[in-house]
């Protein structure tokens, strides 16, 4: 079962995620504060597949913050972003930063949860795409290392 | 009060410790130069400068007195703007008060008296019979012989009269006139240096009240009304260049302007006001129409009215701001020289200064507040789309999650219903936003009405305490007696803030103290409280909670500042603006780390009698 963990400092909006994205058939904590958020961050074992962050809560850096600690924590965690009201700049820091998307909270006529779940999950494709493929990678250096040993031995008088 | 001490120069003619200096003259100097020393003398520069200078004077009087082998010496003083001499002090004998309060109008020359003579022609007037002098006004029946001096300042202007009188027959000649002049020239001496020291006091005071201003009208209205004083002017205008840089508008004058019509205008460089803005220098000038560059296109008096006329510049940081200008009316008939010194001259231009200096500032304060409002809008529409945003958010999943359970085949009616009920308390919790954004708007409409405080205060208190939790509630009323205009649902609100933030802070329980009492004069000035009559009632509301950072102080009123990461941070900014709007004050005096401490002052509407034990709601319903 992936691993979901749900940031905000509004108990209605994380009661609804919850709610919403253990549906999907995903196990969901949630964190009401950036301090909290970082012991869950470092705490999961194994962490966290994709966090869900707002993107202002205590101050106007804390979606910044969680999103470095998560990805310090487990470089293939996916980060999504919540915007209560569109800021293209900071999303975009976010995005550059490593945040797989963002998304407004508040888009008219869009039902944010769907969009949202289904975000969710291309996030966790992502990260399993990306673990598969530094398996493989690694498959590969080993084979490679491997090789190179026998190759070397040959060599060796 | 102006008789019982100009009577007391009488009696201190006997009272030699007195003159010794071994008693103060006057034993409670006030020091603001808005005091006046004699109800007759409006001037309140000269008031004051006759304060500094009345030891002096009055030793001068008496000396006089003695040198003069006289009866009684008087000092007079010009009253410029009633055109009349007014006596200031007095030595000598059997002066009564209606004799210490006369007036002598300064009428034309062959109608004047001997003393409005001296004053008017500032030559020395000697008489050996009165009764045969046509210019004689009887003030004492005993009076035969009188001389008057001019007293003459250093610009050769007769500022008052030094008059002598005797019941001899021929008491003063040519001898007792050349003893009495350094008297006389001493006391213009005093008065000159007294002069100096008052307007150099009241441009002192001046500087401070402008820079305590920040609305320019008023700034502008002071300045005028202070040159009028100060020079001794019949008016005092202010005229402020337009942003185009070419056009001088009339802005503020101590007289009350014409009524009607466009406000007055001149162009850079025309006539002597336009001159003085264009080329940045004063002018200073008799008869105005005698001067080449005069036009006449704005005057406070008919042209040939005027006798003197000195405008200056008023220089702000980024040039001429505009000109200040001071006239003087002629006097009809009498050939004074009433015209402005260059002392006078120097202090107009420190008048314009700061003047230039208070509006620089206004103008500075005033784009200062306008971003800072612009910022709170800004933090305003932010907190607002938060709030708004997120509530509208989790409305949305409900929606999402309504639309799921009721699309599945043989849905739960539990669980639709336990959604709708979700949906039902975040649209209240909308309406609660745009409740408290309207309590913001709303908090200076007031209904008011009349209760004893005491227990007003303890009915609302245990109304609006939370209940159910740890934190523990003391009233302690001590205002027995004091009346409050309030609105009592406005002061619910505020009471109900003030009670959850106390018991937010403490968590783990504590206590609230809410106590009222009478607030000592003392009390009153240390809050900075105007004094009134019938005192102000306070109410002290206390916790035990981790007090008000000191950062946060100076915002902790202002609107959507907030130390919590929910609510829109107007709650005490609303407590604010209804207490203001009582005509009261509230602030935070608690130590940081000890606790909040708030004082909420309320002007008492009566004393009375402390209402009989009931309810004090009862009437509200």
């Amino acid at each position: 079962m992936n691993r979901l963990l749900v940031v905000d400092d509004e108990e209605e909006v994380l009661v609804t995620l919850e709610r919403r994205l253990t549906r999907e058939g995903y196990q969901v904590d949630v964190a009401a504060t950036e301090e909290e958020a970082k012991r869950l961050i470092w705490e999961a074992e194994p962490a966290y597949d994709v966090v869900i962050t707002d993107m202002l809560m205590e101050g106007p850096t804390t979606g910044l913050e969680i999103l470095r600690e998560t990805l310090a924590r487990d470089v293939f965690s996916e980060v999504i972003v919540l915007t209560a009201y569109a800021n293209v700049v900071n999303a975009v820091e976010c995005m550059r930063r490593g945040a797989f998307d963002y998304v407004e909270k508040n888009m008219p006529g869009v039902d944010t949860f769907e969009l949202l779940s289904l975000k969710v999950a291309q996030a966790v494709d992502r990260r399993q795409s990306s673990v598969a493929t530094v398996r493989r990678l690694n498959r590969l250096a080993r084979l490679a290392e491997a090789e190179g040993s026998q190759r070397g031995s040959t060599r060796v008088p | 009060m102006s008789r019982l001490r100009l009577g007391r120069s009488r009696i201190c003619m006997s009272e030699p410790l007195e003159r010794a200096g071994l008693l103060p003259a006057t034993t409670d100097e006030p020091e603001e130069p808005s005091v006046s020393l004699n109800g007759e003398l409006s001037d309140q520069v000269a008031a004051v400068a006759l304060r500094l200078s009345e030891t002096l004077l009055r030793q001068i009087l008496e000396e006089s007195v003695a040198a003069a082998g006289a009866k009684r010496a008087a000092l007079l003083f010009i009253h410029h703007l009633r055109r009349e001499l007014t006596v200031v002090l007095a030595a000598g004998e059997e002066w009564t008060p209606e004799a210490l309060s006369s007036r002598i109008p300064i009428l034309p020359v062959e109608r004047q008296s001997i003393t409005a003579y001296v004053a008017a022609t500032g030559q020395p007037y000697r008489t050996g019979d009165v009764s045969r002098d046509h210019r004689y006004r009887m003030i004492f029946e005993d009076v035969v012989s009188e001389l008057a001096l001019p007293v003459v300042d250093s610009h050769g202007r007769v500022v008052g009269v030094l008059d002598v009188d005797s019941p001899r027959r021929d008491a003063f000649g040519e001898q007792e006139q050349a003893i009495l002049m350094p008297f006389a020239e001493k006391a213009a001496t005093v008065w000159d240096l007294a002069m100096h020291q008052a307007r150099e006091r009241a441009l002192l005071a001046i500087s401070r009240d402008l820079s305590a201003l920040t609305d320019p009208k008023d700034i502008m209205r002071k300045a005028v009304d202070i040159g009028a004083h100060i020079l001794r002017a019949d008016d005092c205008s202010l005229f402020l260049l337009e942003p185009d840089g070419k056009t001088l508008s009339f802005l503020a004058s101590h007289r009350p302007p014409q009524p009607g019509g466009p406000a007055p205008t001149y162009q850079l460089g025309e006539g002597l006001t336009g001159w003085v803005a264009e080329h940045r220098e004063p002018v200073r000038t008799g008869d105005p129409r005698r001067d080449p560059r005069w036009r006449g296109v704005v005057s406070e008096f008919p042209p040939e009215e005027i006798e003197a006329y000195l405008g200056v510049p008023v220089l702000g940081r980024d040039g001429c701001l505009g000109v200040l200008r001071v006239v003087r009316r002629r006097w009809p008939s009498v050939d004074f020289r009433n015209r402005f010194s260059p002392h006078e001259q120097g202090i107009l231009v420190t008048l314009a200064s700061h003047l230039g200096v208070a509006l620089d500032n206004a103008r500075l304060v005033e784009r200062l507040m306008i971003t800072e409002r612009m910022a709170a809008w800004g933090d305003m529409s932010a907190r607002a789309a938060h709030m708004l945003g997120n509530t509208v958010f989790a409305l949305k999943g409900h929606l999402n999650e309504l639309e799921y359970v009721t699309a599945v085949e043989g849905a739960h009616a539990d669980s639709a219903r336990d959604l709708l009920g979700q949906l039902r308390s975040g649209i209240t919790r909308l309406e609660e936003i745009l409740q408290e954004f309207k309590e913001f708007v709303m908090t200076s409409r007031l209904t008011p009405s009349e209760h004893a405080l005491d227990p007003l205060l303890e009915a609302l208190m245990k109304e609006v305490f939370p209940r159910g939790t740890k934190v523990t509630l003391k009233i302690v009323p001590n205002a027995p007696g004091a009346y409050v205009q309030v609105d009592v649902n406005k002061l619910r609100r505020c009471l109900n803030e003030l009670a959850e933030n106390a018991v937010h802070v403490q968590p783990e329980g504590g206590s609230v103290t809410v106590s009222t009492s009478i607030a000592s004069a003392d009390e009153a000035a240390a809050l900075g409280l105007a004094s009134r009559s019938q005192g102000w009632a306070r109410i002290d509301v206390t916790d035990e909670g981790p007090g008000i950072a000191r950062e946060h102080r100076g915002k902790m009123f202002t609107p959507f500042f907030t130390t919590r990461s929910q609510g829109m941070g107007l709650g005490l900014s609303i407590v604010k603006g209804i207490i203001d709007s009582h005509g009261g004050l509230i602030t935070e005096i608690g130590a940081p780390g000890h606790g909040a401490h708030f004082v909420i002052a309320l002007p008492i509407s009566r004393m009375g009698e402390p209402p009989p034990a009931q309810h004090p709601l009862a009437e509200e319903g």
